[in-house]
């Protein structure tokens, strides 16, 4: 069969500098009309010259004759630390066509240079201020451009040892970077005769984002859910380079969705119509990152009362008293379950009462001429939540009468 | 322009002596460089050794003595305000949401960055003094920024040179201002010794 030029074409290649990535794109001319082929497409890097090849690998996809292909690749070293060279071939891999199953020739070099510095009498450190997570691994380059005298480069006050990439680029690989502090890691070069500081720069790296721990919401009023968490570190860096993480609440049953102004609790309006059963999904994020934790729950099982109010005692004798005390309304099916706690002669006793709207409570066998301390607090008496906080106070039985 | 904050000593002596005291307090590179490296990482020997005064950055104190008493007061306070806005840049950098929900930020850091508050409010004191200074002296002005370009000017836009580099630049521009400070002091104490 004739063997067709396959051979991709019109290949561009663009640089994205701060992602340390290339970006290419390119087409196959010759391809039959109308038709989709199953292509693989082998791709060549090279670094500083066309011989020394440091990546090769292969792209599987479906295309159109002059279909224009994307695909891009990551570089550990800073672009701006060497040339890199690019080449491409293709073969159909289709079994509908075993007769083109042969590679394509190699489309000419590409070379893409992101830094000139011949001939330049200043030193370049890159990368320039890249944001990382801790942990991560980088590859730092110097290059020295016209300056001919030996440069030391230091990592926070400790020198550290490169390799040569080039008679003018010396590449230094940092392994599990640490967070040191958010103005970030310094990292410079000094040319020893001058013992000048020729340029450096600034590794912000940023704690990994925590997954929030300790997600709950409750309701104390059937009004306002209130969500908490504990959202660990704060991934915030000076210098612009990454505000503090966000958080956002997502509902999944309404679709509604929430930015959370603070960043350890948020509050939800309950709508009349709101449903009983939530499914809250908290999504956390910064630039690096992104997190979620889940939520499923029946609203009416985390209630969490308010405290009492209004704690009065009436016909206190010098043996009982009559307790009584105020609840905020929940509604008119809801049964409170309040805990009085009586304190007095070194004693403590504790009496469960079910409340549906006002307390009251008889206390007795109290002793005469006595202090005491009672206080009451109240859950949901259907699905125990959370008690609420406490309300009390003093009062004093009266002498007992002459018998 | 310039406006006094707080009352004004009317004893030229009493002020003066406040004025010496807070020029030799501020002079002291611990009370706002030394925190400033730290927080930037910038405190190890090499880059002390790097961090000196820009040349023609700040007026020398042969340029101070020079300009008699009025135009010195004038320049101090430029060169504070100059100082001021300086801080306010590195202050925006710094944002302290503390730990979240937690205690603020690690010890030291917090404390460096109180150090830099603390320094902006001294540099108000001062220039509160020196207005009142320049009040007795029978001297009104209305002080103009030194680096305050031209309006509708705006200088043309320099590629960054980089977080690291702006840092070193920060640093040389604080060693500047404690050694203008120290220069200040200097020539406030000649007063001293010659009433008018």
């Amino acid at each position: 069969a004739e063997h067709l030029p396959l051979t991709p074409e019109a290949l561009k290649v663009s640089v994205n500098s701060a992602q340390q990535c290339l970006h290419l794109q390119w087409t196959v001319h010759n391809l039959p009309y109308n038709q989709e082929f199953k292509m693989i497409f082998q791709i060549q890097i090279s670094r500083t010259e066309t011989s020394n090849v440091i990546w090769m690998g292969n792209y599987s996809t479906t295309m159109k004759r002059n279909e224009t292909v994307h695909w891009s690749w990551e570089s550990e070293l800073p672009l701006e630390c060497a040339a890199h060279f690019v080449r491409i071939r293709s073969v159909v891999d289709d079994a509908r066509f075993p007769e083109w199953n042969f590679w394509s020739s190699w489309s000419s070099w590409q070379e893409v240079n992101v830094q000139d510095s011949t001939g330049q009498d200043t030193l370049f450190v890159f990368p320039k201020d890249k944001l990382v997570e801790e942990g991560s691994n980088i590859t730092i380059c110097y290059i020295s451009g016209n300056i001919q005298n030996d440069i030391s480069c230091y990592l926070e006050g400790e020198q550290i040892h490169g390799e040569q990439l080039d008679p003018h680029v010396s590449t230094f690989k940092l392994e599990n970077v640490p967070f040191i502090r958010k103005g970030g890691t310094n990292i410079y070069c000094e040319e020893k005769q001058r013992k000048a500081i020729s340029n450096g720069t600034v590794l912000f790296v940023s704690k990994v984002l925590e997954e929030p721990k300790d997600f709950s919401c409750e309701t104390r009023d059937f009004k306002t859910l209130i969500c908490t968490w504990d959202p660990g570190a704060n991934t915030a860096l000076d210098w612009s380079k990454q505000p503090s993480q966000s958080y956002t609440l997502f509902e999944s049953y309404s679709g509604k969705k929430k930015h959370c102004e603070e960043k350890n609790r948020c509050n939800w309006q309950i709508t009349q119509d709101s449903q009983e059963i939530y499914n809250f999904t908290l999504i956390t994020e910064n630039y690096l990152r992104k997190r979620s934790v889940n939520l499923l729950f029946n609203l009416t099982h985390r209630v969490h009362p308010m405290s009492p109010f209004s704690v009065q005692f009436e016909n206190i004798s010098a043996t009982s008293a009559v307790m009584t005390w105020k609840v905020h309304s929940l509604g008119d099916y809801f049964t409170l379950l309040c805990q009085v706690e009586l304190h007095g002669e070194g004693k403590m006793i504790q009496h469960n009462v079910s409340v549906k709207a006002n307390g009251k409570y008889l206390l007795n066998e109290l002793e005469p001429n006595t202090e005491y301390v009672a206080q009451v607090h109240c859950a949901d008496d259907n699905h125990f939540w959370k008690w609420s906080e406490w309300s009390g106070r003093d009062f004093t039985t009266p002498e007992a009468a002459p018998s | 322009s310039m406006a006094a904050m707080g009352s004004c000593p009317g004893d030229f002596h009493v002020l003066l002596g406040q004025l010496q005291k807070q020029a030799h307090a501020m002079q002291d590179p611990s009370s706002l460089l030394d925190p400033y490296m730290r927080i930037q990482g910038l405190d190890f020997p090499q880059l002390r050794e790097h961090c000196t005064e820009r040349p023609g950055a700040f007026p020398s104190e042969g340029a101070l003595r020079g300009l008699g008493r009025r135009g010195f007061l004038r320049t101090l306070d430029a060169t504070l305000g100059l100082v001021l806005r300086r801080l306010a840049a590195v202050q925006q950098q710094l944002p302290e949401a503390g730990r979240l929900g937690r205690p603020p930020a690690a010890r030291p850091r917090a404390q460096d960055l109180e150090m830099l508050k603390m320094a902006r409010l001294n540099i108000l004191g001062l220039r509160n003094n020196i207005f009142c200074m320049s009040r007795l002296l029978g001297s009104s002005w209305d002080v103009a920024e030194p680096t305050q370009a031209a309006p509708g000017t705006s200088p043309p836009p320099t590629p960054d040179p980089g977080a690291f580099q702006r840092k070193l630049e920060g640093c040389r521009f604080l060693r500047g201002y404690h050694r203008v400070l120290s220069s200040a002091g200097q020539v406030f104490g000649e007063w001293g010794k010659s009433p008018s």
